[in-house]
């Protein structure tokens, strides 16, 4: 079994009509046993930017505080915010660096550029090899239920509501059918002047 | 010109009772000694033109660079000791296409010359690499970022840095920048900025201005985004010297 899978996590982002989404589960186990039901794994790293890092927890809250350090280096020295489009670069550059003994998470990224407010979705895996899509991209431990799910009910050019039943429905049916991931849910919409964070109830078994 | 020159202005990190570091204000007066280097920025784009001191007819011109590539948008002008400059510009460019390779931008001219006040600070640290004194070299750094604006910035050897319409630094800077002064304006087009480049290093030269002893290096933005900064070759500097 893949160390990917130790503790168990599913993360989705999908893009609307200018506006993203990005939900994951809360669930924190170890294989079958679980521990927590509220983990976090979305990291804000910028006013309309957002990281999800499914994968092993220790590498996910490891990462994710060097990210956090990095950004707010660049946002300091470049005074400005860090698009998404760098990020993911820096993420995926960050990922490389450790080619032979690898972070083991697979991040996806969602937000909007800082001055156009371009929606922006992208994934890497765990070594860095960006992937940058027009719809959604998901992750972790129910990746193949996630992508059945999202192919079902994605559409383009939601509006905000919409877009957030889509991504929770994906998220929750996808995760009902995965022993690893559920057990609640977060779900972000960033809009251009507002950003919502809502908790979901889930099947807690 | 220093009244209480004493043992104060031997070491370098040593500051004399009144405040002051002598041996930074000495290079700082190091650029008085060098060639002439003028920078314009204007909305269209930023020039750099320098002069060569051509001190024998053995001496082959070309051979002179005070004007160099830092990245693709990114030029730099220098004036004072060049082989001081040699080390800030290899810092500059290794700094500029380590961002590039991690974050896929183009630097900030802002960041780049950020960096080479860093380098141009670091002098007297207790370690192999670091210069024991201060850097010689007064340098302007100018192009165009990627989102679009034009910079010009010019750095002294004390580190600090600041931005400019138009700077001109070296021997005749004196003269040139109150020229600058007079004659610059914001809204000015990038072509009408060379030929005051040039205007200015004409009265300020000794020698007559020539193709063969002038640089001029421009990077004109096209269409929002930053354009290329090359030199200017022979023939382009000779049909602007006749529309002088």
């Amino acid at each position: 079994m893949s160390i990917l899978e130790y503790n168990g996590a599913s993360i989705v982002a999908m893009k609307g009509k200018n506006c993203v989404a990005i939900a994951a589960d809360k669930r924190l186990g170890i294989r079958f046993q679980t521990v927590s039901c509220d983990f976090q794994k979305i990291f804000p790293m910028g006013k309309k930017l957002f990281i999800g890092l499914p994968g092993l927890a220790t590498d996910v809250q490891t990462f994710a505080n060097e990210l956090k350090f990095h950004t707010n280096l660049y946002n300091l020295s470049e005074s400005r915010e860090i698009s998404p489009k760098v990020f993911l670069s820096m993420v995926s550059n960050f990922l490389y660096q450790r080619r032979f003994g690898p972070y083991f998470i697979e991040p996806v990224i969602a937000g909007l550029d800082p001055k156009t407010d371009e929606p922006f979705i992208a994934s890497t895996d765990l070594i860095g090899c960006p992937m940058v899509t027009d719809d959604f991209v998901v992750a972790g431990t129910c990746l193949e239920q996630l992508y059945g799910m999202c192919e079902t009910l994605y559409k383009p050019d939601m509006q905000p509501d919409e877009l957030f039943e889509c991504i929770s429905q994906s998220l929750l049916n996808a995760q009902d059918r995965d022993a690893y991931s559920g057990w609640g849910g977060v779900v972000y919409v960033i809009e251009p002047n507002k950003i919502t964070k809502r908790e979901l109830k889930a099947r807690m078994d | 010109m220093f009244q209480s020159r004493s043992e104060y202005d031997r070491g370098v990190n040593v500051f004399s009772p009144e405040g002051r570091i002598f041996q930074v204000e000495y290079a700082i007066e190091a650029i008085k000694l060098g060639s002439t280097a003028v920078g314009i920025q204007t909305k269209e784009g930023v020039c750099l033109a320098v002069e060569r001191r051509i001190t024998s007819p053995l001496m082959i011109p070309s051979s002179i660079e005070k004007i160099v590539e830092i990245d693709d948008h990114i030029g730099c002008a220098m004036s004072g000791l060049i082989a001081d400059s040699r080390i800030l510009i290899d810092h500059a460019r290794v700094e500029a296409q380590s961002h590039w390779f991690t974050f896929n931008e183009k630097m900030s001219i802002e960041s780049v010359t950020q960096s080479v006040s860093n380098l141009a600070l670091s002098f007297g640290e207790y370690d192999r690499k670091s210069m024991s004194r201060p850097f010689g070299v007064a340098i302007l750094m100018a192009g165009v970022d990627e989102n679009g604006d034009s910079v010009l910035l010019h750095m002294d050897p004390s580190g600090t840095y600041l931005k400019y319409g138009a700077k001109a630094i070296g021997a005749g800077s004196e003269g040139a920048q109150a020229t600058l002064e007079e004659q610059y304006h914001k809204s000015m087009t990038l072509d009408d900025g060379i030929k005051l480049c040039l205007n200015v290093l004409k009265q300020v030269m000794e020698e007559k201005i020539s193709s063969t002893n002038i640089e001029v290096g421009v990077c004109r933005k096209s269409e929002e985004k930053p354009g290329k900064f090359h030199l200017l070759g022979k023939d382009a500097i000779d049909t602007l010297l006749t529309t002088l």
